[in-house]
């Protein structure tokens, strides 16, 4: 009797011990387990994030690739475009002649195929010519005077002149075109005839000369007391502003609320512009 | 002697601790291959999104800078030659359109005064002394005078005139190949003739269907250049269809008519049931933009001992009237119509300023 209650109570304690070392067993499980739970969720949380933001990135710069390729597009039709412009037989008949830097350009055969490392001789010299005499790119006081002075003397029977002068360039816009522009200030004193004459030789001028504003009235000459018609004219005379590209950075934030990325303009395309400094 | 085995409770306690032990084993082993499959599949993702943005990269340096493993990318945008001449002349081209949209055109003005100043033994003749014109805001300052107005009926005249003034604009209109195309303004000059305007073509002139030039530092010959007089005012909307079909009302027997072959398309004449109708035209094409506002006026005797009158009008006018692309301008008052940039002046609209001494009471 007795030893068969020592067995039992030692079976017993062997029971507890297997007792035990399961609900060890399941303790080591359940903290490796949630451990392992646990940088996963972290891992999650960071991963998602990342993907996020990668697919962010990904769509700005496909945006910025389809941009390059409009930009590759857009360029060789313009290029396309001046090259079948060079050989317009209406640019060319409206006959302007040619400086003295084309010396043998119609023998080099520019017959509208060159390439564009000759585009400078074909601007000078082609019938693309009309277009740099209708609105230069360099700002050159002395050039707009001399052309809207020749245009006087071109006149039919014309005014007199009793001064011009002219204002420095300062930016303008024309419709929705960035200019320059000077003011061409002049004074003319003659018949109505005369002075309309003058007028309608500057507004046939394939160069712009637009007026702004005007006064005529009749004005007794100080030497000779002859009362003639005066004009007070203000001309405004163009320049075209090169053209470049521009680069532009993006910004991409992680957080669309993140006050220091977007303050540094990011998600919102444009951060910087510079322009792209190349050789021609 | 019986002994009675029934399953002590520690047994059963250890079963249930044995069952609950392998079950929260397999819980947590699954959860943790779940957690793995998550992270892997995560990080294939990222992986994934790294080759792509790699590639991506790859490709806009091909675009902007160029290198030696592009293909299929076209020429580089920073390796275009001569790319500001290239752009500066595009932007120039486009340039140019906007400059030409705006252009205005002062000479104008003497054949509007022409037609809005009044010139009848009945309202009297008015000359203007002083003209102040501001193309921005189309603001018009005149002070005028009149050596024969009845007291102050030529400036009354010279407000209603200019109320009920408009102008008329448009294109010349060549056949060609079934379809009308424009003739270039500079080769249509105008007259009128026995109160009928006409333009006169100058075909074979340069840019007027004419021999073109290529590669040229010449001025093109002028070869045989053909004039036709191409009609340009109609009585109603059927003389119009008649002369764009062939039938010119006005064309004598034995003479070539332009009808069928050319004609004036307005963009401010309107007809209604088939008439002009000035009411309609006016709309559009009023002179005026606004109303006359007429200043100090004053009625008296000058220094050459005549009766004068003198006032000074502010008006607004149509910036439609002045704009050079706006071609073939006419203006349109009470008693004439004068063609613009055509025009030759048939008076002197201008005079010097009066000064009255003895204001009439």
């Amino acid at each position: 009797m007795a030893s068969s209650t020592k067995s039992s109570k030692s079976v017993a304690l062997g029971k507890r011990a297997k007792i035990d070392s399961a609900q060890r067993y399941m303790l080591i499980f359940v903290c490796a387990a949630s451990v392992l739970l646990g940088v996963t969720v972290v891992a999650v949380i960071y991963f998602t994030k990342l993907i996020s933001f990668n697919l962010k990135l990904i769509s700005v710069k496909n945006e910025v690739i389809t941009t390059y390729k409009n930009t590759q597009k857009n360029l060789k039709e313009i290029s396309n475009s001046v090259s079948g412009l060079s050989t317009n037989e209406y640019l060319e008949s409206v006959s302007r002649m040619r400086g003295s830097n084309c010396e043998g350009f119609d023998e080099k055969g520019m017959d509208g195929s060159y390439a564009l490392s000759d585009l400078p001789m074909v601007r000078e010299c082609s019938a693309l010519r009309v277009i740099t005499d209708a609105l230069p790119y360099t700002k050159n006081q002395d050039s707009a005077l001399t052309s809207f002075y020749i245009l006087l003397l071109l006149a039919d029977h014309g005014a007199s002149i009793d001064n011009i002068s002219a204002s420095d360039f300062e930016a303008i816009e024309v419709g929705d075109v960035a200019l320059s522009t000077m003011k061409i200030s002049a004074d003319f004193k003659d018949s109505q005839t005369a002075i309309q004459k003058s007028l309608q030789s500057i507004e046939k001028s394939i160069r712009n000369f637009n007026i702004s504003k005007a006064t005529l009235g009749y004005s007794e000459d100080e030497e000779t007391g002859l009362t003639q018609l005066s004009l007070s004219a203000s001309f405004m005379s163009f320049n075209a502003e090169k053209a470049g590209l521009v680069a532009i950075k993006r910004t991409v934030c992680a957080k669309a609320d993140n006050e220091k990325c977007t303050a540094a303009g990011g998600d919102n395309g444009i951060v910087e512009l510079s322009s792209l400094e190349y050789d021609d | 002697m019986y002994e009675i085995n029934l399953v002590p409770d520690v047994k059963a306690e250890l079963l249930h601790k044995q069952k609950l032990r392998n079950l929260v084993i397999l819980i947590c082993i699954a959860a943790g291959v779940a957690c793995v499959v998550v992270v892997i599949i995560l990080a294939g993702i990222v992986a994934t999104e790294a080759i792509t943005l790699a590639q991506l990269d790859h490709e806009i340096k091909c675009r902007s800078e160029g290198d030696t493993n592009c293909t299929n990318t076209d020429t580089p945008v920073n390796k275009f030659d001569n790319l500001e001449t290239l752009l500066t002349m595009k932007s120039q081209m486009y340039d140019l359109n906007a400059l030409n949209d705006a252009q205005m055109n002062l000479s104008r003005i003497f054949s509007m005064f022409d037609v809005i100043l009044p010139d009848s033994p009945q309202s009297g003749t008015v000359n203007v002394s002083m003209l102040d014109a501001d193309f921005e805001s189309m603001q018009f300052t005149i002070n005028a005078n009149s050596k024969n107005s009845i007291g102050f009926t030529a400036r009354e005249a010279f407000a209603k005139g200019l109320k009920y003034a408009y102008f008329d604009y448009g294109t010349y209109k060549r056949e060609e190949d079934g379809t009308y195309v424009d003739i270039p303004s500079y080769c249509i000059t105008e007259h009128e003739e026995n109160g009928i305007l006409y333009g006169v073509y100058a075909k074979g002139k340069a840019g007027c269907e004419a021999p073109l030039v290529t590669k040229s530092t010449e001025l093109p010959k002028v070869t045989n250049v053909e004039y036709i007089k191409i009609r340009r005012t109609y009585k109603d909307e059927k003389d119009l269809d008649n002369y764009i079909n062939g039938k010119d009302s006005l064309a004598k027997k034995g003479e070539k008519s332009a009808a069928g072959s050319y004609y004036f398309e307005s963009q401010c004449i309107k007809y209604v049931d088939g008439e002009f109708s000035e009411e309609k035209t006016l709309e559009d094409c009023a002179l005026l933009d606004g109303d006359v506002e007429l200043e100090a006026g004053s009625y008296g005797r000058s220094d050459g001992n005549q009766m004068v009158l003198t006032f000074t009008a502010n008006f607004t006018l149509n910036r439609k009237a002045f704009l050079a692309q706006n071609k073939h301008m006419i203006f349109v008052g009470p008693t004439k119509r004068n063609v613009t940039d055509s025009y030759e002046p048939v008076r002197d609209i201008f005079s010097e300023e009066v000064t009255i001494v003895e204001e009439s009471k």
